[in-house]
Order: C-alpha cells, then sequence, then structure tokens
C-alpha cells in the first residue's frame, strides 16, 4: 500500500514536473515586468512647467510603487539630448531611489542649455527600465525673470507679472514653501522670492539654498515675518525688523532681504517694480551657477598636466621586474630544470598578484594628460562655494577610460572605448551635478556649502582657502594687484599694475564679473578647496581657481 | 600529435627558454621603461616578439625531431605531426604571455586600456605567431627541398607589404590593427582581424598538410634528400 502510494506520488510528480517548471520559470520572468507594472512616474520641469534657458532648472520626479516590506532600490538615469548635436545621448546621470511603497519625490537641478534640450528619465531596477519618459524643454522656454510667489493674492501676481510691461512679461510661479527648492542650483532661474512667513516650516537644505542665492544677489521679500525662532528664516535673518506699516531692507550679500507687513502691498505693477528693483532681463546679473559657469566659459584657467608624473617610479618598477625575471632565467638556470620551472611559475603568479594593486597606485600618480579645470566662486556671507569642474580628453590624446570621484559619494567615468560618460550619485545627497557631458567630457557643476568651517563664515572660508605660500590677486577695476604670501607667513603686496601678471589664467572671467559687479573688488588665487575632492582615478585632486567679490572699502 | 609537442616543448625548454624569455622580457622591458609603458609601443613589440617566436618555431628551431622525419620515419600521421606542431607554437605563444602578462596589465593599468582590448590583442598575436610559424613551416618543409633558406621571411614579408598597401587588407595587417585598436578615437576591434588571419591560419595548415597526405611533393623531396 505504502509502495503504491510513494509510486503515485512519484508518478504525479514525473507527470506535472515540466509544467510546474514552466510556472515557474514564468514567474521569475515575469516578476520584473510585475514589478515595471508597479511603479508609477511622473516628472515635471521647471517652476509650473517653464524653464529657463542658459540657467539651471529644477526638475521633480515621483516615483510610487514598490512594496511597503520589502524596501526596492531602483537607480533614476537621467540622458540630456541636445537635438542640435550629431551624437545625442552620450553622458548618464544616475541618481539612487529607495522605494517603499509611499510616494518618492526626488528634486533634481537640471542645466537647460539656451536651445533647450530633451530630457530623458529612466527608472532601473538593475539592468532592467521599469520606466521610461521624456520632456521637451524647447517647449516650455520661458527667457524673462521668474518670480516665485506665495500667499499673494491673484491681483498681487497679476501687478507683478505686469511690472516691466511693455518690454517684458514676468512668470510668477505659486509654490507651496514646503516645495521651494533644496538644492540651490535650482534657484539659479528665479529673480525674486516673496512669501509670507508661516512660521519655521523649511527644513535646513531649503534654508541653506536660500543663503547661496541670496548671497549671489536673489531678492526675498518676506511679508508679516515673524519674530526667531518662529520666522521661516530665522536661521538667516534672526531678528527682522517688524513694523505694521513700514518696509524694511537688508543686504545679505550681494542679495536683499524684505520685511514687510502685507497691508503695505498694492496691486500696482510699478510698486512692485519699484520693491523688487526689477530691471530687465538682459540686465540682470546675480552670481549663480547658470549666469556664470554656463555653457560659455570664461577664458583659459589654471591646468594641471602631469604628463609623466610617476615616470620614475614606473620605471624602478619595470626594471627590479625585469631584472627578478632574468635572474630567475639565468641563475636558476643549473641541470634543476624543475626548479627553474617552479620560480618561474612562482615569479609569474607572483606578479600576477601584486600587478593590480601596483597598477592602480602607478596610475593614480598621474592625470594621463588629460586636464581638469576647476573655476570657483567663493560667495559673500557665507553662500558657499559656486564650482565648476571640466574634464575633457582632447583629440589625439592617449588617454583611456578615465575614472572621476567627487568626495565619496559621486563618482563618474569618461568612457572613450564604449563612447559614453556617467555620472554617478551614491547618495540622495549630492554636491556635483552633471552640466553638460559627451564620450569624452564631463562638466561637472555643484555648490558647496562652508558653513561649521569657522566663526564668521565668508572670511572662515577664505582664511582655509588662501594658500599658505604663493600668490593672490586682486583687481579693482582699474588695477592687478598681487599679493606674495611667504613660507614664514609673511606677506606683501606688489605694484599695482595695469596689465594682469602671467600667472593668472582667467583674466576674462575677473574682468567680467567686475564688470558685472563694478562696486566690488576681486579677490582670487589658486588653492585647494576644503570639502572639494575632485579625483581623477583614485589619487590626484586638483588645485581649483577661485575667486570672491570683497567691497571696495575692505583692505585684506 | 601529443607526442610531438611535448618532445618539442622538452627541446626548447632546455636549450632555448633562457635565450626566448630573455628576449622578450629584456625587450618589453626596455622599451616599457623608455616609453612608460605607452600601449602602441608595448604591443607593438609584443607583436614583433610574436613574430620572431612563430618564425622560430616555423623553422623548426627549437626542435631536434623535425616534420618530415616524424611523418616517414615514424608511424605518426602527417595530420598528428601537423597539429602537433601548432599546439607546440600555441602554447608557447601562452607561455611567453603569460611570462610578460604582468607587465602587459600594468601597461593596461596604467593607461586605462580596457580589459577586452588586451584580450583581443592577445589572442590576435597568439593567432599571429601561429601563422608565422605555419608560413615558415610550410616554405621550409613543403615549398622547398633544403628545408631552410629565407622564402619564409619573403612570404612573411609579402603578407605584410600586401596587408600594408592594400585599403581593404589592411584591417588584417596586425601592426596596422593593434595600432587602430590602441587609439581611444577609433572604434575600431579586431574581430575581423583575429577571424581572418585565423582563416589564413587554417588555409596554410591545410596547405602543410595535404603533400604529405597524398604523398605526393613533401614525401618525394624527403626520399631524394634522404
Amino acid at each position: 500500500m505504502k509502495l503504491r502510494k510513494v509510486n503515485g506520488v512519484k508518478c504525479i510528480i514525473k507527470k506535472f514536473y515540466p509544467y510546474v517548471l514552466l510556472i515557474f520559470c514564468c514567474l521569475l520572468c515575469g516578476s520584473q515586468q510585475v514589478m515595471a507594472a508597479r511603479i508609477q512616474v511622473s516628472s515635471t520641469l521647471g517652476f509650473q512647467g517653464y524653464v529657463l534657458p542658459g540657467r539651471w532648472n529644477p526638475m521633480f520626479v515621483e516615483v510610487k510603487g514598490g512594496s511597503h516590506y520589502k524596501p526596492e532600490k531602483l537607480t533614476l538615469e537621467l540622458i540630456k539630448q541636445d537635438v542640435y548635436k550629431e551624437d545625442p545621448n552620450r553622458a548618464v546621470e544616475t541618481f539612487p531611489l529607495r522605494l517603499s511603497g509611499a510616494l518618492s519625490r526626488t528634486q533634481i537641478p537640471i542645466y537647460i542649455n539656451e536651445s533647450g534640450n530633451i530630457i530623458h528619465i529612466r527608472i532601473k531596477s538593475g539592468r532592467q527600465i521599469l520606466s521610461e519618459e521624456s520632456i521637451d524643454s524647447r517647449t516650455r522656454v520661458f527667457p524673462g525673470h521668474i518670480i516665485l510667489t506665495s500667499g499673494l493674492s491673484s491681483s498681487m501676481q497679476q501687478a507683478i507679472s505686469r511690472s516691466l510691461l511693455p518690454r517684458e512679461p514676468v512668470h510668477t510661479a505659486r509654490v507651496d514653501p514646503l516645495d521651494l527648492p533644496v538644492h540651490s542650483l535650482n534657484y539659479d532661474g528665479v529673480s525674486a522670492l516673496v512669501l509670507t512667513d508661516q512660521g519655521a516650516i523649511l527644513n535646513s537644505a531649503q534654508i541653506e539654498a536660500v543663503r547661496t542665492w541670496l548671497a549671489g544677489g536673489g531678492k526675498l521679500i518676506l511679508c508679516n515675518p515673524r519674530p526667531a525662532p518662529e520666522g521661516m528664516f530665522s536661521a538667516l535673518i534672526p531678528e527682522p525688523k517688524i513694523n505694521i506699516t513700514q518696509i524694511f531692507k537688508t543686504r545679505f550679500g550681494l542679495g536683499q532681504v524684505i520685511t514687510l507687513p502685507l497691508a503695505v502691498l498694492r496691486d500696482d505693477p510699478v510698486f512692485w517694480q519699484e520693491l523688487l528693483d526689477l530691471k530687465y532681463f538682459e540686465d540682470t546679473r546675480r552670481l549663480t551657477a547658470g549666469q556664470i559657469f554656463g555653457s560659455s566659459r570664461f577664458g583659459e584657467v589654471q591646468t594641471l598636466q602631469g604628463k609623466v608624473k610617476s615616470g620614475f617610479e614606473l620605471k624602478i618598477i619595470i626594471l627590479v621586474w625585469v631584472l627578478t625575471g632574468l635572474a630567475i632565467a639565468y641563475f636558476l638556470n643549473f641541470r634543476r630544470s624543475r626548479l627553474r620551472f617552479l620560480a618561474l611559475l612562482i615569479f609569474t603568479v607572483f606578479s600576477l598578484i601584486v600587478v593590480f594593486p601596483v597598477g592602480r597606485w602607478a596610475s593614480a600618480l598621474w592625470y594621463r594628460g588629460v586636464p581638469v579645470r576647476t573655476q570657483a566662486l567663493l560667495l559673500p556671507h557665507g553662500g558657499g562655494v559656486i564650482f565648476t569642474s571640466n574634464i575633457l580628453i582632447q583629440k589625439g590624446s592617449p588617454a583611456w577610460n578615465l575614472q572621476v570621484k567627487l568626495s565619496e559619494s559621486e563618482q563618474g567615468e569618461i568612457n572613450v572605448k564604449a563612447a559614453w560618460s556617467s555620472w554617478e550619485h551614491l547618495l540622495t545627497t549630492y554636491n556635483g551635478i552633471l552640466q553638460t557631458g559627451s564620450e569624452k567630457e564631463l562638466n561637472i557643476t555643484g555648490v558647496l556649502s562652508v558653513h561649521d568651517k569657522a566663526h564668521d563664515r565668508f572670511w572662515g572660508a577664505l582664511a582655509i582657502i588662501i594658500p599658505r605660500s604663493g600668490l593672490i590677486g586682486q583687481y579693482d577695476g582699474r588695477f592687478w594687484q598681487q599679493l606674495e604670501i611667504m613660507e614664514n607667513g609673511e606677506a606683501a603686496w606688489g605694484i599695482p599694475q595695469d596689465r594682469a601678471a602671467d600667472w593668472i589664467k582667467s583674466k576674462e572671467l575677473i574682468i567680467t564679473l567686475h564688470r558685472f559687479f563694478p562696486d566690488y573688488k576681486w579677490i582670487f588665487g589658486h588653492s585647494h578647496l576644503p570639502d572639494y575632492m575632485l579625483k581623477i582615478q583614485n589619487g590626484l585632486c586638483n588645485e581649483v581657481f577661485w575667486i570672491t567679490p570683497v567691497g571696495m572699502e575692505v583692505e585684506l | 600529435m601529443i607526442l610531438v609537442f611535448w618532445s618539442d616543448l622538452k627541446d626548447w625548454y632546455r636549450r632555448f627558454s633562457t635565450r626566448s624569455f630573455t628576449y622578450f622580457l629584456g625587450a618589453l622591458g626596455i622599451i616599457g621603461a623608455f616609453t612608460n609603458l605607452q600601449p602602441q609601443a608595448v604591443f607593438g613589440v609584443l607583436m614583433v616578439l610574436g613574430f620572431w617566436l612563430g618564425l622560430a618555431c616555423g623553422k623548426e628551431t627549437f626542435s631536434s625531431s623535425r616534420l618530415q622525419p616524424l611523418i616517414f620515419s615514424t608511424k605518426l600521421k602527417p595530420v598528428s605531426v601537423v597539429a602537433g606542431k601548432v599546439v607546440f607554437v600555441l602554447l608557447l605563444g601562452i607561455i611567453h604571455i603569460l611570462l610578460v602578462l604582468p607587465l602587459l596589465l600594468l601597461t593596461v593599468l596604467y593607461w586605462g586600456v580596457s580589459f577586452c582590448v588586451l584580450i583581443q590583442i592577445l589572442v590576435l598575436v597568439e593567432v599571429i605567431t601561429a601563422l608565422v610559424s605555419a608560413f615558415a613551416l610550410m616554405a621550409a618543409n613543403v615549398l622547398t627541398s633544403t628545408g631552410d633558406g629565407f622564402l619564409g621571411e619573403f612570404m612573411l614579408g609579402g603578407y605584410l607589404l600586401l596587408t600594408a598597401v592594400f585599403q581593404e587588407l589592411k584591417r588584417i595587417n596586425p601592426f596596422y590593427s593593434v595600432l587602430q585598436v590602441l587609439n581611444p578615437e577609433l572604434q575600431v576591434d579586431l574581430g575581423y582581424a583575429i577571424l581572418l588571419n585565423f582563416l589564413l591560419l587554417l588555409g596554410s595548415l591545410i596547405a602543410i598538410w595535404v603533400p604529405y597526405r597524398t604523398g605526393t611533393e613533401g614525401g618525394m623531396r624527403y626520399d631524394q634528400n634522404t
């Protein structure tokens, strides 16, 4: 009886196992499709759909789905296509995504060039694409002032929109303060922020983004400000001047903070034009990444081209290896041929094991002739450092796949052989964003915070950047001057001259910045930036050309 | 087949291994040190060394047991002898590449050349070594009666010249294709060069084997010489 039962089970298994196997395979293959079906993605670009060309614009990507019990690790892939270039889709930027059933909202700054881009957004699980969509920014281009408002009536909004008519309209976008940008690059196209104080509802990233934007020349109008610490921007303006009837203007770096009671606002375009001090868009100057480090870069910058930096070390390695090999081949060439064979085998295996760390170490000693250009703009009032780095494999360069790393959480690859570049963010917090890229180039732009570096943020940051010995320069619109810092800490100003010294490479940038902001003199130099470590391969990081505005009255 | 290549391998190891190792280590080491392991220079020299190795094997410099005596004085089949000789060349190529592989890996790591390109070049070097050896073997055993002379070198020179002059054949020229694949701006791969050179190798091997199989030319000459 038992035997028959066992045989029966065996028979059933034999009969049905191909079907079970088939169903299992189908489930395995289908699981990815099921997952793809569960993911919902929606993305928007710019403020209320309008994007400013030649500037950084925010992109909001909302992803919904995943399991509540098992968070899924996905990647968000962005590919920016320039429709006027022959080879699109040559640079990919990836962001990590974690889905756990709830809505995941990601805010990413995107640089839109003057002619507009098509942005391709892909959500991927491993190599499988779960969702894909595209946004064509060319249909939503608005080359003018964008002003973000919250808590204003429609008539006020319309008044702001008409403030520069008949020459140009102003776009006002109503925003929820909780949706304000968390990355300061997203404020690149924002000319002013008009908000009613709703209390301390903003997170620290939002506050820092506003700080950077203000320091670079942004205008914040805060209606009905609350006293600290309940105020919306108490961290920025600890004690706002509160008065029921008056308007108070405070400078913040190159920007301005205006606090006023709601009652003084009028739905008159002239009132808003005067309050915001709005000039025509093309005459408006601010220190932003898009305006200063846009697609047209300013002149030549200091480059490091350590072409044969590791030549000596490499020669020593090769000679040691060859001599060891020859010594084994010759000196063990006795009648004991097996011993020689064994020695050669050990030599080869040992060399093969050792070559990987040695090769990586040697490759990290130089740039392979690839220049890395970095310019940084140190904003006043602790606004942070706007930096832009360009790595370009020039034509005829023997350099191959280049690995690039910014700090520990961002890395990239300029893969010449496979003809694409990539920039990958390993964490959801990031500093450097891919501005433009191709199969041979990466342009990384970002903002570094300088807070907690020193008690006095701006001067503290400047003190960190200024080299212990070497040269820094100053330009006030008429004269170029240089300060030579000795090894012993002593410093001496050189005689002011009409023309710039040879060591200053970015003259065009300095002159342009002075033309934009003639009320300031500009201090500049080459040194390492704290928190900024753009490394080629796994070792070298380059020096940075930095520049910062200082009031004419300030003596260094 | 195993007997043939094992015998050749033992002969090489006892008498010529030191010299061939010295050539490989010395040439690659000197060029590597002088050029900071410039990939074009290192892999170009590797290709030249592959030519030398193939020519030496084809002329049976390393072997005491030669092709014709093996075929006519033993019971070994011609196909086994030819296959044994080719396996010996391939094995010898692998041994030499293994010896200098650390230096090649250092080149790849130092310059960032992809491993895919490295593998392609090594396969091409192997195929070219075997092809050169087959050319020399054919020249020495089938096309001439004396068993030596410069016919092998002439054939080799002709092959290099033809593949260097004619645009259509350039893609199979080993030096040209290696330089092309090592240029990061050109998106080329060596698949075509490897395949066509491999087909040439097969053709050469068949050309060596067929006369002995039919018992005509090669056999006649050997009888006359002995």
